[in-house]
């Protein structure tokens, strides 16, 4: 799976470079998602620009990690395209993470969770 | 334009794309409705996903995949030798009040795809028919 990160100050951005987030590629993106967050990235950004389809597989490897990181971190996903976006609304999902349209918003929001 | 094809894939997760990469791709140019597309994609995506995980896993079994174009209709056919989940798991599914825990997320989505769904169990196995028209 084409993945990338960037560590900011407070939080790390993932990049998800894949067309589709299915059975045949989440459990890689899980098993990235936990390994992130045990060394401690508990503040995060996914961006799901690429990302055209995303199956049950793939949300319950998002939801997963957000039970991971708890109480002790954040995640923050942005760049749904709409039927992306559809599939988190028809499975209530989209009240469930911080979901944002722009990057930029969700960096913002990413450091004031850090500065609460 | 119609289409009729079909498909046969051995129980490995690996093997969903080939259904995305062999019928998906054929339904859009002939339906020209990335909307049609997308749901017959999740719908199938879904089912043929469960037909690996909870069908019969040993290396003789083989999930059919069968496409028919009937019309504006477009019907898909999923079998495993498998015996399904329970018989009224598409019956308006919702999630949990726990909306983190993972079930019936699956069922949720090919509900909301699928404009008809049947279930059918007998002794060779479990058949599952999708049945899509353009909104």
């Amino acid at each position: 799976m084409n993945i990338e990160f960037e560590r900011h100050d407070n939080s790390t951005v993932v990049r998800v470079l894949e067309d589709r987030v299915d059975a045949a590629n989440a459990s890689e993106l899980k098993t990235y998602l936990n390994e992130m967050i045990e060394q401690g990235n508990a503040i995060l950004g996914i961006d799901l620009n690429m990302v055209s389809f995303i199956d049950s597989s793939g949300l319950g490897t998002l939801v997963s990690a957000l039970k991971k990181v708890g109480q002790n971190g954040t995640i923050s996903l942005w760049g749904l395209t709409q039927q992306v976006k559809t599939l988190f609304q028809i499975t209530q999902l989209y009240e469930v993470f911080e979901i944002f349209e722009q990057e930029s918003d969700a960096i913002e929001a990413l450091n004031k969770y850090v500065a609460q | 334009m119609s289409l009729n094809k079909s498909l046969e894939i051995s129980p490995q997760l690996e093997n969903i794309r080939c259904v995305s990469d062999e019928m998906i791709s054929e339904i859009y140019k002939i339906s020209n409705d990335s909307d049609l597309t997308f749901r017959i994609d999740i719908a199938l995506t879904e089912a043929v996903t469960n037909a690996i995980k909870h069908g019969p896993a040993d290396e003789n079994s083989i999930i059919r995949i069968e496409y028919i174009s009937q019309g504006e209709k477009h019907i898909f056919h999923v079998e495993d030798k498998g015996r399904g989940p329970e018989n009224n798991i598409f019956k308006n599914p919702q999630p949990s009040e726990d909306r983190l825990l993972e079930n019936k997320r699956g069922a949720i989505m090919i509900h909301w795809a699928a404009d008809e769904i049947i279930q059918q169990v007998d002794k060779s196995g479990y058949k599952l028919t999708l049945i899509f028209k353009p909104h």
